[in-house]
């Protein structure tokens, strides 16, 4: 008797599930995005050229006083009056980055250099609007489904007035649709995929990082411009989607520039050893440039063997990019002699550079960087959490400043969408500008090679510049 | 006249049923409450422990009930997102409608991995799963499989707003309806696992986990009980899996639960819970959830609970859980349920029917344990 009602109990349910699987559904989404950022491939290097071709919006005005032009339209938010009411009190900035698990090593610091700002303002200012800033960050393994869970609690359960400075794509993808439709600001994610900037689609996200197809661009500008003949190319990239971004971007201007991908090699996320017949591949294939997109301590690793190659090999001598990611004293110090020449690019002063300690930005963030961790290195990764920070508080004070009334979340977004500002760490020349037809945050770079006698960076040429010429990303579909 | 503990009820009898009623009452309250009342962030996490419990029933029957060691559960778990995730996005499916396949696609999937359960046992049988669960990975990142799979990158922009029949509105009501859809799911796991522990078939994967010479000599058909757990299993973790992606709304290979530390994740929950156990499962999701979830809050805390919350590195967090975890097992081998068993059996002990009560009913069927009468406990359960 038991048995047949628990049976018909799982008929029942089973029925249940197939009217549910029936129920029509438009949530279902199928605008996977195949990356259409509108970048001129024929653009002139020279600052301030305005490239966005593809600029088909014209956005709808809303109740929030917005600058320069551009406004978000609070209407179609789940809780319209709660993007348009005013932050009472303290302002509560939630953050998700790895503090434990495996890249932990690598990203943790971003936390302090992000917490280290915000008690700075509020230390030395009294935080924005008379309102003290309050830091809220956990911990999400790198994971984006922990992410997820983080973000629900510090917007349901912390009621933060907004997020800012996730670490990682797939993270924050798996809240950028929520946060959207919640319309509460996810500012400054700290990656550099092309998603980040759907002004149209997804307004509410902002991207803090150099986008990747820039930064390849930039290189292969260099590489065109500086050296004496540049026709074939090898690719060596880790195996997960931040590799293949970078990769895609490089393969397809490299065509534009007729240059020839001669050898392509893969590391895995979670291989640590030596990239050995990687490189043994790459040197058979002769290329004139090499881009290298390791992970993590994998930077340390591709270059370790690279010298190994090159001491074996004294013919193989080419131009070879480790991406933005990589640049940090710590992992060029740390394989010797391996690392010399080896280029990268940063847009932000290398503050482990004695000859940058008397910049009196660098001086400040020393200082507030230690009192915060003094045990942590401030170069590397520390040095983004601070400047998404920092770009957080330049958007609260705009903010303020356009909503005299106080500031609210639409406020907020509108003031991050067309922010033009400059960060004090960021290099000479260069700003962080956006509006309605610019959706990427910092599109300039400047070209470094590390010097193994000197254990620094050398500055190669001028800091690029392409400001403006990314446009905005419009997802497929 | 003092009433001496414990009080024995007999099982079948109007107390015993009582208090049955009383404690689904209970936790069917407080489901209800939480279904109503929870804000999002609440409801997520819950929602998250359902699915996860959900794939913890299915490895409860091949692990606790069957005795058969799985270590590759994260690829049912992982095959089950990604075919949903691919059924959405590239051709358009309902998702709902993507749960049938995902239930017969890893039943059969299951059937075939669990083949060499047929000659292997212990741990080859764990290394077999666990070189299953890494080359799905490994094929997720394929790039010739990329046009299915998308490669490194996933897929994106899935998801599942309720349909319109339900009373649920839209995109502000999602965290309630993937509450209440996975609710049913796992009720629909729970009520199978449950009614098929109760049966001839069950009595069948438990002979075969207690004594498998003894079980084949009775006549079990070995073979057809392993592969078909293994199945089934699969099934259950498949759709745990769909759920969860559609919940996240993308895949992607380096998504922690279609990893090896997937697998491992879902077997603590089975052990944390108590292997073989009907709770279990939830109980050990449950406690799983809420433990990740509180660690994941970095200095929330004050004083002690300052130090355990959050496992940053150089936390106290991390170490505190594992040691809490490696305590648990040594004080309590069948779980938290076993645990809370024993405490009850203190208080109330469970008799099993005496065959004379049950008047015209057939014979009890044959008991393999005598410590245990009911074949869905272990030795020691009680």
């Amino acid at each position: 008797m038991k048995n047949r009602s628990s049976k018909f109990a799982a008929v029942v349910a089973v029925g249940a599930l197939v009217l549910a699987a029936c129920g029509g559904d438009d949530g279902a989404a199928t605008t996977t995005a195949a990356p259409e950022t509108t970048m001129g491939s024929e653009t002139t290097m020279a600052p301030e050229t305005t490239m966005g071709s593809e600029t088909t919006m014209a956005p709808e005005t809303t109740a929030a006083p917005a600058p320069a032009g551009w406004s978000v339209d609070t209407e179609v938010c789940e809780d319209p009056e709660a993007a348009n009411a005013v932050i009472e009190g303290d302002i509560k900035i939630g953050s998700s980055v790895p503090l434990s698990g495996g890249p932990a090593a690598l990203f943790a610091p971003f936390a302090d250099g992000f917490q280290a700002h915000l008690e700075y303002i509020n230390a030395t200012e009294g935080g924005v609007n008379g309102q003290t800033l309050v830091p809220i960050v956990k911990d999400d393994q790198y994971t984006a489904d922990i992410t997820k869970t983080n973000v629900d609690s510090l917007v349901f359960d912390d009621e933060v007035a907004l997020i800012s400075g996730i670490i990682g794509t797939p993270n924050n993808a798996a809240v950028q649709a929520d946060l959207n439709a919640q319309c509460i600001p996810q500012l400054w994610a700290a990656t550099g995929a092309p998603a980040w900037g759907a002004v149209n689609d997804f307004p509410w996200t902002t991207g803090l990082l150099v986008p990747y197809e820039v930064e390849t661009r930039v290189f292969l500008e260099y590489a065109t411009t500086n050296l004496p003949e540049v026709t074939t190319a090898a690719i060596f990239f880790v195996n997960n989607e931040f590799g293949q971004a970078y990769a895609n971007a490089f393969k397809e201007q490299a065509a534009e520039y007729g240059i020839e991908i001669v050898a392509e090699e893969t590391i895995d996320v979670a291989d640590s050893g030596a990239p050995s017949a990687q490189l043994t591949n790459i040197v058979a294939a002769a290329p004139d440039i090499v881009l290298a997109v390791p992970l993590g301590a994998q930077c340390i690793g591709f270059m370790s063997e690279l010298g190994n190659v090159k001491a074996a090999n004294p013919d193989f001598n080419p131009a070879v990019y480790q991406t933005a990611t990589c640049a940090n004293p710590i992992f060029f110090g740390a394989p010797g002699q391996g690392a010399d020449g080896v280029l990268t690019s940063s847009n932000l002063l290398d503050v482990s550079n004695p000859a940058n300690a008397e910049v009196p930005a660098v001086a400040t963030y020393l200082e507030a960087f230690a009192s915060v961790n003094p045990d942590a290195n401030p170069a590397g990764i520390a040095v983004a959490g601070w400047l998404a920070a920092e770009m957080t508080v330049a958007t609260l004070k705009a903010a303020a400043e356009a909503c005299p009334d106080g500031i609210t979340r639409a406020c907020i977004i509108n003031a991050a969408r067309t922010i033009d500002y400059t960060p004090s760490l960021f290099r000479e020349g260069l700003s962080a500008i956006m509006n309605a037809e610019d959706g990427y945050v910092a599109e300039g770079t400047q070209i470094i090679e590390w010097d193994f006698e000197a254990q620094t960076f050398l500055d190669l040429g001028e800091v690029i510049n392409v400001e403006g010429t990314t446009g905005v990303y419009t997802p497929a579909g | 006249m003092a009433t001496s503990f414990p009080i024995d009820v007999q099982r079948g009898s109007t107390l015993h049923r009582v208090g049955q009623v009383v404690l689904f009452g209970l936790v069917a309250l407080f489901f209800l409450r939480a279904g109503l009342t929870w804000n999002r962030s609440g409801l997520g996490q819950l929602t998250d422990a359902l699915l996860f419990a959900t794939a913890a029933i299915g490895l409860n029957l091949l692990v606790g009930v069957t005795g058969q060691v799985s270590i590759g559960h994260s690829a049912f778990f992982g095959l089950g997102a990604y075919t949903s995730a691919i059924l959405v996005s590239k051709h358009d499916w309902t998702p709902g409608w993507t749960f049938p396949v995902v239930v017969v696609l890893c039943f059969v999937v299951g059937m075939v991995v669990g083949l060499p359960a047929l000659r292997l046992k212990g741990v080859y049988l764990a290394l077999v799963t666990i070189a299953f669960a890494t080359m799905f990975t490994q094929l997720l990142n394929w790039d010739r499989l990329a046009w299915l799979t998308g490669g490194p990158i996933g897929i994106k922009n899935i998801g599942y707003l309720p349909p319109e029949w339900t009373p649920f509105d839209g995109r502000k009501d999602l965290a309630k309806w993937f509450f209440w859809l996975t609710l049913v799911v796992f009720l629909i796991c729970a009520a199978i696992a449950s009614s098929l522990i109760r049966s001839r078939f069950g009595r069948a994967m438990v002979a075969v986990r207690d004594n498998e010479t003894a079980a084949a000599v009775m006549g079990v058909n070995r073979a057809a009980v392993k592969t078909l757990v293994f199945g089934l299993s699969a099934s259950m973790a498949g759709i745990a899996g769909s759920l969860f992606a559609l919940k996240l709304t993308l895949v992607e290979p380096v998504v922690q639960f279609f990893t090896l530390f997937g697998s491992i994740f879902l077997l603590v929950m089975v052990v944390l819970g108590g292997a073989g156990s009907t709770w279990g499962p939830l109980v050990g999701a449950m406690i799983f959830v809420y433990v990740r979830d509180r660690a994941n809050s970095v200095g929330e805390g004050e004083g002690v609970f300052g130090l355990l919350e959050g496992t940053r590195i150089g936390g106290l967090g991390g170490i505190v859980f594992g040691i809490g975890l490696i305590v648990l097992v040594f004080v309590a081998p069948f779980g938290v349920v076993g645990l809370l068993r024993k405490g009850r059996a203190k208080v109330v002990r469970v008799m099993p029917r005496p065959p004379a009560a049950a008047g015209h009913a057939p014979p009890a069927p044959t008991i393999l344990t005598p410590a245990s009468p009911d074949p869905t406990t272990q030795q020691g359960e009680t």
